[in-house]
């Protein structure tokens, strides 16, 4: 009779063993790596380890895991002693045990039943002789000889040698078949379609028992065990019923239905398993395997039949009946679903006493808050809400924190994965495990698991090449594969880099091609990382040839369903003979997000900001100008690029009902007639809104408001930009109300089909708010088609204006009809303030901000322009530095950012603070000189900048731009103080000019015609005379890419276009 | 599971009204009767889910059961009437026009569907119970509620 108290004592002592358990797995392969350097302390470490299992096993009865302790122990104990080296067989042989001893204690109550004489016998082999023989390795995984049958070494005092047998029946296929049919049918129907829903795949394998044993020492336990690390066993079964000539003859066939989400084509090579022994299940056979007749009824006797003791069985059946045995007596006891594990989370108790501070905080503020709200004083609720706002922020800090997990968890097990599957394929690879620490969500944790195995299996296989491969290839001998955890920008990424054979790009486009998953032509604009990433297509994953040639590809669109299923996205970056980088972005946690609270027709709707990156708002005056149609299709102008648009409203199918007033921001019920049900609204909300000013059927009413809606000044469009994965797409929404951080809940089961929904938030007043799935929209608007329309013509354009580069400016006005542009890359920010907190102070504007003044100026102080308009009780102040001090430049209006190249008029509108003029927009623009404006009003603060170079050594200086305007610019502020630069057009042009003067420093565009100059970068790198010269590019193409590629030429330094102080600052740095 | 007629007891049974057609729900699938929610609306999702509700911090979808049986919905009352069930695991709302009662229905009245009701909205009906005055549909929860 088991009490709560022994069940107390249990549970304690199979958690304590699991935590020794999974620490002494890490210490051996540390062992097996230290070789003879082992460090003694952890050998120390595992022995005590193993040695308190033995003891709490004694003290409960768990006389197997007992044994296997003590034997473990023994070998162990022989190692400390330098009596024996671990060698990596003797180490696979103690993995091994504590594989089992891990199995026996996770079966404790049937512990005792369960054989583990091989484990016994090799362990018995190794501690008996000093160097064990070859053939008495036990490890399934790397021993390819015949093992001769440990009875002979067999220690007999610990085989229970009972078994069971029944009259012989025959052994053939129809036998087979119809127990599979069996078996199947114990399969629940409902858990089949599940798993066919979530991508995994089903099969009937059917393991030789008898054959298994002999050739690899798998036997049953270890068998059901590695199918467990891989997937689910549904249901397992045994042809118990041969006798035992029949099982000497032709073995024992164990049956098993197993759920992974493995293709066909890896089972093989993971389970060690011929093909023709592998069946798989597609729903439709399942729907065959009903109308079959029922299976033969004695298929279930096994596991019922008496025991008999038998023991005069020749030793060399021992094992097999052994066997036979621990397949029943696992049959009996292993669940047909996983094991429910116990759900333990540790917390550390420092935790545990900050949370229960901040509940006692909270109960403290709540009795304020009863107090103030029961005498009505109004005065100190702010008080009160604040810190309610404080502990509440604390509290759901610390809980979080509760479920943060080290990332490590999971990758510990790569480690044994690793090890095993490379020294089973005959491959030589060092596993670079980095950033364990990093910590996330539990359920994340949880869930990446298996993913990450795939990934890492998948490298292992196809990655990294076989050490003889790979020395043709002129590589190292030991492959690399490193996975590190790290955090980028709020989110966790996790890397799974290998230097293998990287994937075969012919291959997969052909692959695409005939799955016609692409069209050819679609194809040829992708570049190869975009074609690498394909292989996460569905269906891309049964492509065989992939997997011969190139591996990847192996239900790679399963691995990329479940980590988008967490809010993850994987990326793979490859180079065809060097290797593969997955990175895997993750959220820190799924809990609670951060969102962006909106509402279309009075509903409201949350968007993780993860998705978000610009909110974009279009006066209605301007809606005509920024919004157009193509086809069907409403796209946004946005700093040159089109960006698709597409209404909440049709997404949803929510008829519009309300229109927003562009002044007060509330809402009116639209005029127009509602007779259109929903229903109608669904069949149209494919066809964005503005089709419908087309379609006959709706009423001339509405037609006429609809036309109106466009010009009318009720509708400014809202834009969230969002992103996914590579592309944007903006989302039109009503209003846009709040950033709030949301708790999201899961929805129904009835509501899992919608795809639109990432699940639902309640918010403050207790209303629901469902969450946008912003991948899910654009699925459900074929997005992807639109955004391939669009990019064909950014690719256009881009042709269009090669040898080009752009520009970005802050376009911004003063005066109505004067507009201005800034160059972006000069503002640090933006802010707005109002224009009464502007103080003049000593004949100078300046406004207080972050305790200090921030010096404002005007550009009409310096330029004759309109000055501000001060009818608007606010105004936005362009914050840049110049010689290292902060200054705002201020203006009425911000416009918008524009992106493009322009024409520059240097002639017409020059003068102290402006640069020329320009048209964007159809409208003359003002380029507003930064650096012009504080130096004619406060000449002395660019003094630093224009102390003359000394008179007699005059640097020579080349400027290479073909842009005249940029060209004056670099050498007027190259002129202003004291240098006379040399210029040239393009890089040849350049080169000549370099081979003619005697050059100190270039200065050169990127971006030009004739040759670029990366191109003239590297020819001067490549003349002896010029190794040393310092070259600068002065360019518009930021990025670290662009950055790294100009290094890679030989670039010295990256500047960036019109940044006068830090183009003097660089040239002086060189030329010192 | 709602084969009430099968066993040898009494079956406690919600009486509500969907329509004009009296329901009945064998209440220990009923984890209460609540009202006055604000359904906030969901769109794309199937015909008869009328929308989400939020019950004490839990996402509860509401089903409309005239959808279900294909009855006109009456007049759209502003007190909106739910019996909450539990079902595999998650609560879910049904959408109902009026509660009545809860009554302990005899194994003697109850009946099993006459052989006239079939079609789709028959394979909800698990049996039929016969009040003094009027018969009550007993509903299948399962056949409802599955997908």
């Amino acid at each position: 009779m088991v009490t709560i108290e022994d069940n107390e004592i249990f549970n304690d002592f199979i958690e304590e063993s699991v935590d020794h358990l999974d620490g002494i797995e890490d210490d051996l392969l540390s062992i097996e790596e230290a070789e003879e350097n082992f460090d003694e302390e952890i050998v120390n470490k595992v022995f005590r380890a193993v040695h308190t299992i033995k003891g709490g096993a004694g003290y409960l009865g768990l006389k197997n895991v007992e044994a296997l302790a003590h034997h473990s122990e023994n070998v162990m104990g022989k190692i400390r002693a330098r009596e024996l080296f671990p060698s990596p067989d003797i180490i696979s042989t103690l993995l091994d045990a504590m594989d089992t001893l891990s199995t026996l204690i996770h079966r404790h109550e049937s512990s005792n039943e369960i054989d583990i004489s091989s484990n016994l016998t090799a362990l018995n082999a190794i501690f008996l002789e000093d160097a064990p023989p070859e053939n008495d390795n036990s490890d399934e995984n790397n021993s390819e000889e015949n093992l001769s049958p440990p009875a002979q070494a067999s220690s007999e005092s610990f085989a229970t040698v009972s078994t069971d047998e029944e009259p012989a029946s025959e052994d053939n296929p129809v036998l087979a078949s119809s127990s599979m049919n069996d078996l199947l049918r114990k399969v629940e129907q409902s858990e089949l379609d599940a798993l066919f829903k979530q991508g995994s795949f089903v099969y009937i394998l059917q393991y030789n028992l008898l054959k298994h044993s002999e050739a690899k020492e798998k036997y049953h336990a270890k068998i059901m065990e590695e199918l467990k690390e891989t997937g689910d066993i549904l249901a397992a079964n045994i042809d118990g019923d041969a006798s035992a000539e029949m099982i000497e003859k032709k073995g024992n066939l164990l049956i098993v239905v197993f759920a992974t989400i493995l293709e066909n084509e890896l089972m093989g090579d993971f389970f060690d398993i011929a093909p023709d022994q592998i069946q798989q299940i597609t729903p439709e056979d399942l729907e065959q395997a009903a109308l079959t007749p029922a299976a033969v009824p004695q298929q279930n006797q096994s596991v019922e039949t008496s025991p008999v003791s038998r023991p005069s069985i020749p030793p060399a059946t021992a094992p097999v009946k052994k066997m036979e045995q621990t397949n029943k007596t696992l049959l009996k006891d292993s669940p047909v679903k996983p094991e429910q594990k116990p759900d333990n989370l540790r917390v550390n108790v420092k935790l545990l006493d900050n949370l229960m501070t901040l509940a006692g905080e909270l109960v403290l503020t709540r009795n304020q808050l009863i107090q103030a709200t029961a005498s009505r004083k109004v005065k100190g609720i702010d008080n009160i809400s604040q810190r309610l706002n404080l502990v509440t922020s604390e509290l759901q800090e610390a809980i979080m924190s509760t479920r943060m997990q080290p990332v490590g968890n999971v990758f510990h097990k790569f480690k044994r994965i690793v090890r095993d599957l490379s020294k089973n394929i005959g491959k030589k690879i060092n596993l670079i495990i980095e950033g364990e620490e990093v910590e996330l969500d539990k359920t994340i944790i949880e869930s990446i698991g298996d993913p990450l195995t795939h990934l890492v299996r998948n490298a292992v296989d196809h990655g990294i090449e076989m050490p003889e491969e790979r020395i043709a290839a002129e590589k190292q001998e030991t492959g690399t594969l490193r996975i590190t955890a790290y955090h980028e920008g709020g989110q966790v990424m996790i890397a799974i880099e290998d230097d293998g054979a990287g994937i075969n790009i012919d291959r997969v486009k052909e692959k695409v091609l005939t799955m016609g998953l692409r069209e050819s032509s679609a194809l040829d604009e992708l570049s190869d990382k975009e074609v690498a990433n394909l292989i996460f297509l569905p269906g891309m994953s049964t492509a065989k040839e992939i997997t011969d040639i190139s591996g990847r590809g192996v239900g790679m669109d399963v691995v990329n369903t479940n980590i988008s299923k967490v809010g993850g996205t994987v990326d793979i970056d490859t180079i065809p003979g060097k290797g593969s980088i997955i990175t895997i972005k993750l959220p820190l946690t799924l809990a609670i997000i951060p969102s962006l609270i909106v509402t279309v027709q009075k509903e409201r709707y949350a968007i993780p900001q993860v998705n978000m990156v610009e909110l974009v708002r279009i006066p209605a005056a301007k809606v005509k100008e920024r919004i157009e149609k193509i086809n069907s299709a409403i796209v946004m102008r946005l700093r040159g690029e089109l960006l698709p648009l597409i209404k909440l409203t049709d997404v949803l199918g929510i008829t519009d009902r309300y229109y927003t007033s562009d002044d007060t921001g509330q809402q009116f019920l639209d005029r127009r007639t509602l007779t259109e049900d929903r229903r109608q609204a669904q069949a149209d909300k494919i066809a964005p809104q503005m089709d419908k000013e087309e379609t006959p059927s709706s009423g001339q009413e509405k037609r006429a408001s609809t036309a109106d809606r466009r010009t009318s000044p009720m509708s400014a469009y809202n834009v969230l930009v969002v992103s996914v994965g590579d592309y944007h797409y903006g989302l039109i929404v009503d209003q846009v109300l709040d950033s709030e951080e949301i708790v999201v809940k899961p929805v129904g089961t009835h509501l899992r089909d919608c795809e639109c929904y990432a699940g639902a938030s309640v918010q403050g007043d207790g209303k629901v708010a469902l969450i946008l799935d912003i991948i899910g929209i654009s699925n459900v608007m074929n997005l992807r088609t639109v955004s391939k329309s669009v990019r064909e013509q950014a690719l256009q354009r881009a042709e269009s204006k090669m040898m080009k580069d752009t520009q970005s400016f802050l376009l911004a006005c003063n005066a109505p009809e004067e507009q201005i542009a800034i160059p972006l890359d000069l503002i640090s920010r933006i802010e707005s303030c109002k224009i009464k907190e502007i103080k003049i102070t000593g004949g100078r504007k300046n406004i207080q901000y972050r305790g200090g003044p921030l010096p404002l100026f005007s550009i009409d102080e310096v330029a004759d322009v309109g000055a501000p308009h001060t009818d608007s009780p606010t105004c936005y102040i362009i914050v840049f530095s110049i010689s290292g001090k902060e200054v705002g430049i201020i203006v009425s209006e911000i416009i918008d950012i524009i992106n493009g190249t322009y024409v520059i008029d240097e002639m017409t509108h020059k003068q102290p603070g402006i640069m020329g003029s320009t048209i964007i927009n159809d409208e003359i623009t003002l380029l507003v000189d930064l650096y012009g404006v504080v130096d004619t009003i406060m000449p002395e603060w660019t003094k630093a900048l224009k102390s003359k170079v000394i008179e007699d050594s005059p640097a020579n200086i080349l400027v290479v731009e073909d842009s005249p305007f940029f060209l004056n610019q670099v050498v007027s502020f190259l002129s202003e103080i004291g240098y006379k630069p040399l210029t040239a057009t393009d890089g040849v042009k350049g080169l000549e000019v370099l081979n003619r003067e005697k050059i100190d420093i270039v200065l050169t565009d990127i971006e030009m015609p004739n040759m670029n100059g990366l191109e003239m970068a590297r020819k001067i790198r490549a003349d002896e005379r010029f190794r040393n010269l310092p070259i600068i590019a002065v360019t518009s193409l930021a990025g670290d890419a662009a950055e790294k590629e100009g290094l890679d030429a030989g670039i010295n330094d990256y500047l960036v276009k019109l940044d006068r102080e830090k183009i003097i600052a660089c040239v002086r740095k060189y030329l010192v | 599971m709602m084969n009430a007629a099968n066993e040898n007891q009494d079956v406690e049974l919600a009486i509500f009204q969907i329509g004009d057609m009296l329901c009945g729900l064998d209440t220990r699938h009923v984890q209460e009767i609540n009202h006055n929610f604000e359904i906030t609306p969901v769109h794309r999702a199937p015909d008869y889910v009328q929308g989400v509700i939020n019950l004490r911090g839990e996402i509860v979808t509401v089903i409309d059961l005239h959808q279900k049986f294909s009855i006109l919905p009456g007049e759209v009352q502003e007190d909106t009437q739910v019996v909450v069930v539990r079902y595999e695991e998650e609560c879910i709302a049904l959408l109902v026009d009026n509660i009545y009662d809860v009554v302990n229905a005899h194994q003697f009245d109850i009946s099993t569907p006459p052989s006239n009701v079939d079609g789709i909205s028959g394979s909800f009906i698990s049996c039929i119970y016969r009040m003094e005055k009027d018969l009550v549909v007993v509903l299948d929860l399962e056949e409802l509620l599955k997908k």
